[in-house]
């Protein structure tokens, strides 16, 4: 239902290698929650949205990354990294919201519809359904300005940041894109050949059906 | 002179053909979009919303989901908004008052004449009243919640509370409706797109059956808080309470836990006794809508994202503004934020009639 082209940077081997490393963790932790802090300050109809949840834990699974992020409901909102599933689920979560890095993140941003998400399978839940809705209201209620609530820069240099900030944007799908020809040239040759295998299967086994009704005629008969 | 005679039933028909050529060049129909949240709001009217439907953040919507809905200070600056472009806003005071507890909703009233939106919608007879009595310029809709299906409820709404529009319930077909029209010329509003309940709005019991709240006067069905998913291997249970609601199997669409759609064993197989998980749209028949007689059409899913609202909205704008109506329907991806991600046009058209 969605591209998940932009997200394909994400899957080389150097960035698997990297989500791996404490350090990264640490840095990536800090990252998320100097943002968390600077879109908080430009809505704070978020945490009100969530007055009800305070001291609430949530667990965010990536289907796709080596860690997990815990998300206590807290006036103001910090994620906490875990390394493995076991470490998480200690913390006993009121609720885990499971789904891709891309999903959650276009969710976050208010691209993509939450149910829509959860009717095709591709977002799961588990736990207190209310913290996961409210959460949902909660970040779907907002419109972030990532140059302006995030980089916040002086008024005269806005409309530069922004237009650096497209460019990127654009820079990154265009790779990603690259990257998604490059897969699909070299995988394609392998794909063609896996459908030959399973027609070849189909067939073999409506073969076998028949064959099987025709004995179980010659022994009645 | 000769002067042809003509048979009643060709008269009658002279007298639809006049009032649907009519109604064909009247302003084309009124798109009512659903917000629950300013940022919703905001992208139904940059969208093409001609109205934003909205509701307090409490019990006195039919949409009291936790983290939804807006504060006065909030839909204040959402009228600004909207107003600045030209787009009304109505307030959904949906819901029946609670025995002890009627100050909830004259505040909500008080609110909304406050702040000075376009129409309030309101389902409960008392408040009905009480609103015609306190504010009798405040313009009122009359919710689906009230259930007023036939000429006689709409003239009664009309002459009591002078009621200017209707939201009628998704009961009935297109002529039902034409017939409707013609006999009250109400300002009709019918829902056009989202989710369809099992039909008896604003009568159902079988959330307050289940979890002990109901959409009626707690403005909740299937409460959130009494929502439990399990996965089972590949499979997916849904259950409300302690109702097993539905068990979808790896390469089915999930769906709403609510009771109306559930898939339930009788005669030893699993079936949907109610109604199937689709969603209503009728983007190929708003032309017989139009001829029909309504003059607006609403947007079900004030509880779903900004993502469903822009898509929903942008591709109803397209529609109402191509010159050949529904003909040619703009290529959308409605399908796949519908809930169970297939679509009927309800009983607008019955076929097994």
């Amino acid at each position: 239902m969605h591209s998940k082209s932009t997200a394909s940077l994400l899957y080389t081997p150097f960035f698997s290698v990297l989500t791996k490393l404490p350090l990264a963790h640490a840095l990536l932790q800090t990252l998320i929650n100097r943002t968390l802090l600077k879109i908080q300050r430009h809505h704070p109809g978020i945490a009100e949205r969530l007055s009800e949840f305070h001291g609430k834990t949530l667990l965010i699974e990536f289907s796709d990354l080596p860690f997990y992020l815990l998300l206590p409901i807290e006036q103001s909102l910090k994620v906490r990294i875990i390394p493995n599933r076991s470490e998480a689920l200690a913390s006993e979560p009121f609720a885990t919201v499971r789904s891709e890095l891309y999903s959650l993140w276009q969710l976050f941003q208010g691209k993509l519809d939450g149910d829509a998400l959860f009717f095709s399978r591709d977002l799961s839940i588990d736990g207190n359904t209310e913290l996961i809705v409210a959460l949902r209201n909660a970040l779907d209620g907002v419109k972030i300005d990532w140059v302006k609530d995030v980089f916040n820069p002086p008024q005269i240099l806005i409309p530069l940041f922004k237009k650096t900030f497209n460019f990127g944007k654009f820079v990154s799908l265009q790779l990603s894109g690259d990257l998604k020809r490059i897969q699909n040239t070299v995988l394609s040759p392998v794909h063609k050949e896996l459908d030959k295998l399973s027609h070849s299967t189909d067939q073999l086994a409506e073969r076998m059906t028949a064959l099987e009704k025709q004995t179980k005629r010659g022994v009645r008969s | 002179m000769c002067v042809p005679t003509q048979s009643a039933e060709t008269r009658k028909y002279i007298k639809l053909f006049i009032q649907s050529a009519i109604v064909m060049n009247t302003p084309s129909l009124e798109l009512v979009c659903p917000a629950g949240t300013p940022a919703a709001l905001k992208d139904a009217v940059d969208h093409g919303a001609d109205a934003v439907y909205v509701g307090f953040r409490n019990e006195t919507n039919a949409r009291n989901f936790p983290g939804l809905n807006f504060s006065a200070d909030e839909l204040a600056e959402g009228i600004t908004y909207a107003h600045a472009k030209s787009c009304k806003v109505f307030v959904a005071i949906n819901t029946f008052a609670r025995a002890g507890a009627s100050h909830l909703w004259h505040q909500a009233l008080f609110d909304a004449e406050r702040l000075k939106v376009d129409a309030v919608i309101l389902a409960d007879l008392g408040l009905l009243h009480y609103c015609h009595r306190t504010y009798p310029n405040l313009r009122k809709h009359l919710s689906v919640q009230a259930s007023a299906s036939n000429v006689e409820s709409i003239r009664f709404y009309q002459k009591a509370f002078n009621v200017k529009r209707m939201v009628l319930p998704r009961v009935l077909t297109v002529s039902e409706i034409a017939n409707i029209y013609h006999k009250t010329h109400a300002e009709l509003e019918v829902f056009a797109f989202g989710g369809l309940c099992v039909m008896a709005e604003g009568r159902c019991a079988l959330s307050s059956y289940a979890t002990g709240k109901s959409p009626n006067t707690s403005g909740v069905c299937s409460p959130a808080s009494h929502v439990h998913y399990e996965k089972q291997g590949e499979k997916l249970i849904s259950k409300l309470g302690e109702f097993t609601i539905n068990v979808f199997e790896s390469h089915e669409s999930a769906g709403y836990p609510t009771l109306c759609k559930g898939r339930f064993i009788a005669n030893g197989k699993p079936l949907y006794l109610f109604e199937e998980p689709v969603s209503l749209n009728t983007i190929s028949i708003l032309d017989k809508l139009k001829a029909a007689g309504v003059c607006a059409i609403k947007i079900e899913g004030r509880q779903r994202g900004r993502a469903y609202v822009a898509e929903v909205v942008r591709s109803f704008r397209a529609a109402l503004d191509n010159p050949e109506g529904s003909l040619l329907i703009p290529a959308t991806q409605l399908s796949t934020i519908s809930e169970g991600q297939t679509e009927t046009v309800g009983s607008y058209e019955r076929g097994w009639r």
